[in-house]
């Protein structure tokens, strides 16, 4: 009877939980509302765009959330470009990205998202223009480029590509104006066939005819239908007041087909539209149903399966936080969104790896939530301790539909001396011990089956010894002896068989003694030293031979010591290092007395630490009353990866005294506050979605930018396009202090999603920004820029795609490309100038050295002139003198003139000579000027006529070389002088004749001639003729008796050259 | 005695000093009596007794004979003071026209050529080279107002052209003698118009000053 009653609650608790446990996972839900920044509680749909951004639309506006802020849409009266209604219905966005917004008699609206500003849309239906016409509450898009829309009062299709309403579409077209006036829903199940609700009739039509069919009219005297939504390809919910219709579409028979209908609520009697709003199915089968009563779910795979039913519950914070519930989204990272009448609320069904076990009003697998306490005896089976009993999950070994919990409390199990089990220790024949929170402790005896009984130790040393005292552990040592961690009773060694027992008290201030009388936690380590934590005391060390003890306290003054004195946990990893689990921190004892420690700082999610345990790849895993943490500690680096309800880690956040354990098939279970979590450290996987970027906030000197479309010239730089949109910002050099305001679109830990930026420009590489959410630039120097912004999830996976924005700042006036040209040319006109001057410098000086030099030349021919000139004068004189004094001897005087002739000739040469020098005279006209004064001179005294002819100024660009001169000189003297001498002409001339390119230059007269045979004037004739040769012209010579001569020479301008 | 032309030589060199004399004083209607090695001797004894006609060396190494023309003139006013110079470019033999002089002659010159001009340099005709003659013309251009007269302008312009006295007479239709007329005016005047350029220069020097 005993047994059999427990046995019988046993197995009807049992069955109870067998069908209760075949569900899904404990749900966490995430919630905010008005108080994060919701514009308005009652959130009746919620959508996430194609850039990442969730959009809620609430009874009073429509938010757009970043995972930080909220940007709030409202309706403006004066405002054309706002929204149409401050009550969304529906938020859709197609296949091109535009994102329609449904209201409440503000027709369809069209967000811009380059200005933030809406385009409104009023269908035309048939109905006479109201409210309900306007009010659009259903979007879908099919085919691709085509809108459905549902409002109050008709359905409506708007053609994407034309931007407008279709004029009767045909899949319409059956019905009437009035009908068409109460269509009030519609589904579509493919592109062919589209289900229509009229007021409570039901239309299968055909899209591409229009013809349309009823269904359901005689069979169920359905007076309502409420939301339709897919289940599966042809197949849909159909809410109606008969139930919840599944049902499907038979291509072959053109018709639906009910498979099955549905009671979401037993008891309830018509379940109209107004009960369900929603109704999805996510991608694990689950079907999720938004309803006034809370949110419901029905496992689709499982046949027999039942509603479950999720409603708010005051006293959880992260359950449902509204019984109101208005639509279901599922996002592209797993995540649930619900809109209810309190908010947002959302929860993950990316499968956690953590397992979790707790009692609440849908979950009864412990005793109760507060779990502390937990081990594994030999026959597969976990033991849970807790404040409300003790749970045994039979089979824990086996697959998790085997799993069985009982639990079992002094109700139940008289032999359970007390329901609060603090810990359950195991001995070394592997025998359980159960230590209660107050009355002793027991053990357990299992028989070969595993059936148990319980032996109580609590009068070991007396009847009531541990009444007001617990018990945390019983230890066997490798000799054998047991020993007892109490709490308030010291540390006591008995012999379970002979019950014999000895206490160790503890004495403040003998420090050879037990230094406290709360024992935590005993630990015999690898080399055989006997450790005992303390709730004050620190860490004592025994030694079991000379029962002596060494304590090691925490000291402040010292450094290395033990960092607090309440020791929770003593644990040896598989590299023989010690660890101790203290009330602040976690230390690691390097050598006798000096030890390492870790805290926060160090990575740890607190500082509460409570217990350690190493999985098989030799992490260890310690428990805090923040989550648990996953350290390595290699060649001096410390790790930590954390772990809370976040991850899916419900039994915490805070954990408990002895609740953490690894069974033998390398499981590891925590326990905490909220039950009790399991799972296995190899399958616990990163966190695969990676989140968008997006630019929320651009900043000039730290002011925001706001956007306005049309140029307002008040000095007040503003975006054309919200910043997100832009690809491009150019600014004024003096507009140079920038800054960008980003935030991942991540909303598993918003808080946590991490960033990386980068300036092309300025940074090098890019800047680890943590979960810092701002970039500032300030003095930036005029150039092109490319700013790109990355993002990471909580767990530090990046996503690779970046956002880029380009950042042009324009130079100043004086930087500008034709500032620079400016600069250019003057530097050009500088260099040019000061070339030109020093080549004209350079020139200068080169005409005077060369000046110079003629000048030396000319003075140096002139100063020996001069001398030689003085001499000749001298002998000029003296022969003169010589000629007075010949006294009429004929021969002498003859001699004499001989004398004076040649000298004359003499002085005639050197003048000729330093005149040719002199190069002003280096042209055809001085030479010629010269021989017309040496021939008036000449002839001046004598009875010949002397003229010239044609010796003209333009001469003076004929240039001759001295050379040349020179003999042009000779050749005509010598003409000049026999002219003189011998022709007795009577007039003589000097002509100068240019026929086209040659000059010729005559020299004539009337005079008797001569002879060319005549050897005395061969000699001059061969003269002239050797003399025209050098001068490399041609000469004639012209002479006939009494017909007078002529010599002539004619040149060539153009062998002359210049 | 009354008919003889009286010239006086200042020149340097001794033995041309010594041969021009002989042969000056030996020719008829010549009489050579004062001959000086330089200025400085030469200045005084003129201030007593001045020929009239004077030979000055313009290459003389003490006092400069362009010097010495401005002193010779202040004691000897009316003796027609003839350059010697080895070279008729020089630009010396311009300074010393400018400077008064009314003429030059070659030192190589034919002994009788050389006689031959001396006659005419007293009488008043030097001959003047297109050389010197464009020098003239230069210097005139120089000047404010060009104080020679239309004919002497032809005439000059004529003599740059290199034409000679009787060329000159033949195109302007008169005689040889009113040629070397208007020659010696523009000498003078060249003398004036220089001396005046000189006076201005100095005042300006001074005004600059």
């Amino acid at each position: 009877m005993k047994t059999i009653l427990p046995r019988l609650i046993s197995i009807s608790l049992i069955f109870f939980f067998e069908i209760s446990f075949a569900q899904p996972n404990e749900i966490h839900f995430n919630n905010f509302s008005v108080d994060e920044g919701l514009s308005q509680s009652g959130v009746r749909r919620v959508f996430k765009d194609h850039q990442g951004f969730m959009w809620f639309g609430t009874q009073d506006g429509l938010n757009r959330y970043d995972g930080f802020e909220f940007k709030t849409f409202f309706y403006e009266p004066n405002d054309s470009t706002s929204l149409g209604n401050n009550f969304i219905w529906e938020i859709f966005e197609d296949s091109q990205h535009n994102l329609w917004i449904g209201n409440f008699g503000g027709g369809l609206c069209l967000f811009n998202r380059e200005l933030e500003t809406f385009k409104t849309f009023y269908p035309n239906l048939p109905a006479t223009s109201n409210l309900n016409e306007r009010s659009v509450k259903y979007i879908k898009e099919f085919p691709k480029g085509t809108l459905w829309l549902s409002t109050h009062a008709g359905v409506a299709l708007f053609d994407l590509s034309k931007m407008e309403f279709v004029e009767n579409p045909t899949p319409l077209k059956s019905f009437g104006k009035k009908e068409l006036s109460k269509m009030n829903n519609l589904f579509i199940i493919n592109e062919n066939r589209v289900i229509l609700v009229v007021k409570n009739h039901l239309f299968l039509v055909d899209i591409n005819s229009g013809e349309a069919h009823q269904m359901f009219s005689e069979k169920l005297e359905i007076s309502e239908f409420g939301k339709i939504a897919k289940h599966q390809k042809n197949q849909f919910w159909i809410n109606s007041s008969s139930g919840l219709l599944l049902t499907k579409y038979v291509e072959s028979a053109d018709s639906l087909k009910i498979l099955r209908t549905y009671q979401i609520e037993k008891e309830s009697g018509k379940i109209s539209d107004h009960l369900i709003h929603d109704i999805y199915k996510d991608r694990n089968g689950l079907v999720w149903f938004a309803t006034m009563k809370g949110l419901f779910v029905l496992d689709s795979k499982n046949e027999a399966a039942d509603f479950i039913n999720y409603t708010h519950d005051e006293n959880s914070p992260n359950g449902l936080p509204s019984n109101f519930v208005f639509d279901i989204y599922e996002d592209d990272s797993q995540t649930i969104w619900l809109g209810t009448g309190n908010g947002v609320s959302r929860f993950s069904i990316f499968p956690p790896p953590f397992q979790n076990f707790s009692f609440a009003k849908n979950r009864t697998e412990l005793c109760g939530s507060f779990v502390a306490g937990i081990q594994e005896d030999t026959f597969g089976n976990l033991w849970v301790g807790g404040r409300e009993g003790l749970t045994v999950i039979k089979n824990f070994d086996q697959a998790t539909d085997q799993w069985e919990f009982n639990c079992h409390n002094p109700t139940n199990q008289k032999d359970l001396k007390h329901k609060y089990v603090l810990g359950i220790s195991k001995d070394r024949s592997g025998d359980l011990w159960l230590c209660y929170h107050r009355d002793g402790f027991a053990k357990v005896i299992q028989n070969e089956k595993g059936d148990w009984r319980l032996e109580s130790y609590s009068d070991l040393i007396a009847p009531d010894y541990f009444k007001n005292h617990a018990i945390n552990a019983i230890y066997e040592d490798r000799s054998g002896v047991f020993w007892i961690a109490s709490s308030g009773k010291n540390l006591i060694k008995f012999d379970p068989k002979k019950k014999t027992h000895k206490t160790f008290v503890y004495d403040d201030h003998d420090f050879t003694k037990l230094s406290h009388p709360y024992v935590y936690v005993i630990f015999e380590d690898s080399k055989n030293n006997f450790w005992l934590g303390t709730a004050a005391g620190g860490l004592c060390k025994m030694d079991r031979e000379k029962e002596t003890f060494t304590r090691y306290a925490h000291d402040p003054n010292q450094p290395n010591n033990l960092s607090h004195n309440m020791v929770t946990y003593i644990f040896e990893d598989s590299k023989t290092r010690l660890w101790i689990c203290t009330a602040n921190g976690l230390n690691l004892m390097e050598t006798e007395g000096k030890f390492k420690r870790f805290s926060k700082k160090d990575g740890l999610p607190n500082d509460f630490t409570y217990g350690m345990v190493e999985d098989k790849n030799g992490d260890l895993w310690v428990s805090t009353n923040n989550g648990i943490s996953k350290i390595t500690f290699e060649q001096g680096v410390f790790t930590t990866e954390n772990f809370n309800s976040n991850h899916g880690l419900f039994a915490g956040n805070e954990f408990n005294q002895n609740g953490y354990f690894k069974t033998k098939d390398n499981r590891l279970c925590f326990g905490g506050t909220n039950g009790l979590s399991v799972f296995d450290p190899n399958e616990i996987k990163p966190y695969p979605f990676v989140p968008q970027v997006a630019l929320t906030d651009f900043l000039l000197f730290n002011e925001s930018v706001s956007v306005a479309p049309k140029k307002i010239k008040k000095g007040k730089f503003t975006l054309n396009q919200s910043i997100n949109e832009t690809k491009e910002v150019n600014l004024k050099h003096y507009q140079n202090f920038l800054a960008f305001e980003f935030a991942a679109l991540g909303f598993a830990q918003s808080e946590n999603n991490k960033y990386a930026y980068q300036m092309e420009g300025v940074d090098q590489d890019w800047v680890q920004s943590g979960t810092r959410r701002l970039a500032s630039y300030p003095n930036l120097k005029s150039g092109n820029y490319v700013f790109k912004i990355k993002a990471a999830n909580h767990e530090g996976i990046w996503n690779e795609e970046l956002k880029s924005i380009a950042i042009n700042i324009a130079p100043p006036p004086w930087k500008t490309w034709w500032a620079y040209l400016i600069y250019l040319a003057t530097a050009v006109l500088a260099i040019y100038g000061i070339i030109w001057f020093r080549v004209q410098n350079v020139r200068r000086v080169e005409k005077a050295k060369l000046a110079e030099r003629e000048l030396f030349r000319k003075r140096s021919a002139r100063d020996f002139h001069d001398e030689a000139g003085n001499q000749i004068t001298k002998i000029s004189l003296m022969t003169e003198i010589a000629k007075r004094k010949s006294n009429g001897n004929f021969e002498l005087n003859n001699l004499v003139d001989q004398i004076g002739d040649e000298i004359q000739t003499l002085r005639s040469g050197m003048r000729d000579f330093i005149w040719v020098l002199d190069p002003d005279n280096d042209n055809l006209y001085e030479t010629l000027m010269r021989l017309k004064e040496f021939a008036n001179g000449i002839f001046e005294f004598s009875q010949i006529h002397f003229t010239t002819k044609g010796i003209d100024e333009y001469l003076k660009t004929i240039a001759l070389s001295g050379n040349q001169r020179r003999h042009l000189l000779l050749i005509f003297k010598e003409g000049i002088n026999n002219s003189l001498k011998y022709s007795a002409a009577q007039n003589a001339q000097f002509s100068v004749l240019q026929n086209e390119e040659i000059i010729e230059l005559k020299f004539s007269d009337d005079g008797i001639g001569f002879e060319k045979e005549n050897q005395k004037n061969g000699q001059g004739l061969k003269n002239i003729k050797s003399r025209a040769e050098k001068m490399g012209v041609k000469h004639d010579i012209f002479s006939e008796k009494n017909k007078g001569s002529a010599i002539s020479i004619f040149i060539n301008i153009t062998h002359m050259g210049n | 005695m009354e008919n003889l032309i009286r010239v006086a030589i200042i020149e340097d060199d001794p033995r041309i000093r010594q041969l021009m004399q002989l042969i000056v004083d030996g020719s008829p209607g010549f009489y050579c009596h004062q001959v000086f090695e330089d200025c400085e001797s030469a200045i005084p004894a003129l201030e007593k007794n001045s020929p009239h006609l004077l030979l000055l060396d313009v290459d003389l190494p003490k006092m400069s004979g362009i010097e010495g023309i401005s002193l010779i003139k202040k004691v000897a006013p009316n003796m027609n003071i003839v350059m010697l110079t080895v070279h008729e470019d020089d630009e010396t033999v311009f300074d010393a026209l400018c400077a008064g002089a009314v003429g030059y002659l070659i030192k190589g010159l034919p002994p009788d050529q050389l006689l031959l001009y001396l006659k005419e340099a007293h009488a008043g005709g030097s001959p003047m080279s297109s050389v010197i003659a464009r020098k003239v013309v230069r210097h005139f251009h120089g000047g404010q107002n060009n104080p020679l007269s239309p004919r002497e302008t032809e005439v000059l312009q004529l003599l740059c052209l290199g034409e000679n006295y009787k060329t000159i007479a033949e195109k302007l239709f008169v005689s040889s003698n009113t040629i070397k007329a208007h020659i010696k005016k523009i000498y003078s005047k060249l003398h004036v118009n220089s001396r005046a350029e000189a006076v201005a220069k100095a005042i300006q020097k001074r005004i600059v000053r």
